[in-house]
């Protein structure tokens, strides 16, 4: 393992061009073009004097260990056409004079746990975690249009990670842990979450509550693949959320009404907590994406909402599910009760005599 | 060496967290330093309202 600094400013980072790269900061030029297994660094001494400068990554998917950019005194900008950049350790993006204009994917490889990602409000495009055994930790919020889980583990922090396009899941072991952190996917799509490799998927909670939430003012769909999910899952836009498989989720709520939650039929999707409701004309609609029952399933305690309109939902496992005086039979349900709950029940907590 | 600020929004999209990391010597302001995470904040909400681009 080496350390590449870069020096003298634009210049063009392909697979032969030794004129940036230098051993040390504010070096001579001519060291070799960093590999997979060498730190790079941009820094003070990248550039002409403080003269704002371009990086153009070019040939095809430029390797590093580490990635640092920090306490550059000049612009730069990180460019290059459909080009990736693929990362076997940590990455650090200063707050100051770094942008972002490559379109091609970020790959982040690490085959061993302890990695950081720090990009300080700059975006990605496309991203992707597959390391074998590799670990990653966000040092701040990430933004990006599409982020694949494929191999290692990635743990929010307690920050909050957007998704303008897609969340996927592909074959590879995964895990996906929340510390209190949130994923946002914004997008309207029928693969706005895709778990659609769950074999060897699974998700954490850590400390706090850990938050996946679907934003589109359109309709959007949950793909669970199945999986259990170490967190809640809120319906956060106007637009219909249709959730597939039967899944397993900590709470599901909604911070917009009206709004739809609409399962796949044939389902058995269960709840720790449960907590839709919508308000007095703006109702929270569940039902069944065809025309047959799903089915809701906590295992204790008692589900208090209000403000439902049901159809088509079989609720069962052993808790109260009281739908609320308020909520709308739609019909086709079992297992709802239209009151509201005895006085003194209180959901998710067991009751004593 | 770098310093980390910790922060979060409340928005009816839920909560943004987010952090800067600075340089010590970064010679912001209490001011400059408020205005950045308000910049971030706004930038989030750019995103998750501006009609999805895909990117190749």
């Amino acid at each position: 393992m080496a350390n590449r600094y870069w020096v003298l400013g634009t210049g063009t980072w392909d697979s032969t061009s030794t004129t940036n790269w230098s051993t040390s900061s504010g070096g001579a030029g001519g060291a070799s073009v960093p590999t997979a297994s060498d730190n790079v660094f941009f820094d003070a001494n990248s550039n002409v004097l403080a003269t704002a400068f371009t990086v153009t990554m070019a040939t095809s998917t430029r390797f590093c260990n580490d990635f640092t950019a920090s306490g550059l005194d000049g612009a730069m900008t990180l460019a290059g056409a459909s080009i990736g950049l693929a990362v076997s350790g940590s990455l650090f993006w200063p707050a100051t004079n770094f942008t972002r204009t490559y379109t091609g994917l970020t790959t982040f490889r690490a085959t061993t746990t302890g990695k950081t990602i720090t990009t300080n409000g700059v975006a990605f495009g496309a991203v992707t975690f597959d390391g074998v055994g590799g670990g990653w930790s966000l040092g701040s919020a990430l933004s990006c249009t599409t982020l694949t889980l494929t191999n290692g583990t990635l743990d929010l922090a307690g920050y909050t990670a957007t998704l303008s396009l897609r969340l996927t899941t592909l074959t590879g072991t995964k895990n996906l842990t929340f510390n209190g952190g949130t994923i946002l996917c914004t997008n309207t799509s029928a693969t706005a979450f895709n778990n659609g490799a769950p074999i060897n998927f699974t998700t954490t909670a850590g400390t706090g509550t850990g938050v996946i939430s679907m934003t589109s003012a359109s309709a959007k769909t949950f793909v669970g693949g199945g999986s259990t999910f170490n967190c809640t899952l809120n319906q956060g836009g106007a637009g219909a959320l249709t959730i597939t498989d039967s899944n397993t989720f900590s709470n599901i709520t909604n911070t917009v009404q009206p709004a739809s939650i609409i399962f796949t039929a044939g389902t058995t999707n269960t709840f720790t907590n449960f907590n839709l409701a919508g308000t007095a004309g703006n109702l929270i609609t569940i039902g069944s994406a065809t025309a047959a029952s799903h089915t809701l399933s906590k295992a204790s305690g008692t589900v208090s909402s209000d403000f439902l309109s049901i159809s088509r939902s079989t609720a069962t496992g052993g808790a109260g599910w009281y739908a609320g005086a308020n909520s709308t039979n739609g019909g086709n349900n079992s297992g709802w009760i239209f009151t509201a709950p005895p006085s003194g029940s209180n959901s998710n907590f067991l009751m004593f005599f | 060496m770098t310093m980390k600020i910790d922060f979060s929004f409340s928005s009816q999209y839920g909560t943004f967290s987010d952090a800067l990391h600075l340089p010590d010597d970064h010679g912001l302001s209490d001011e400059q330093i408020e205005a950045m995470k308000q910049q971030r904040f706004d930038n989030w909400i750019f995103v998750i309202t501006a009609p999805p681009t895909e990117e190749v």
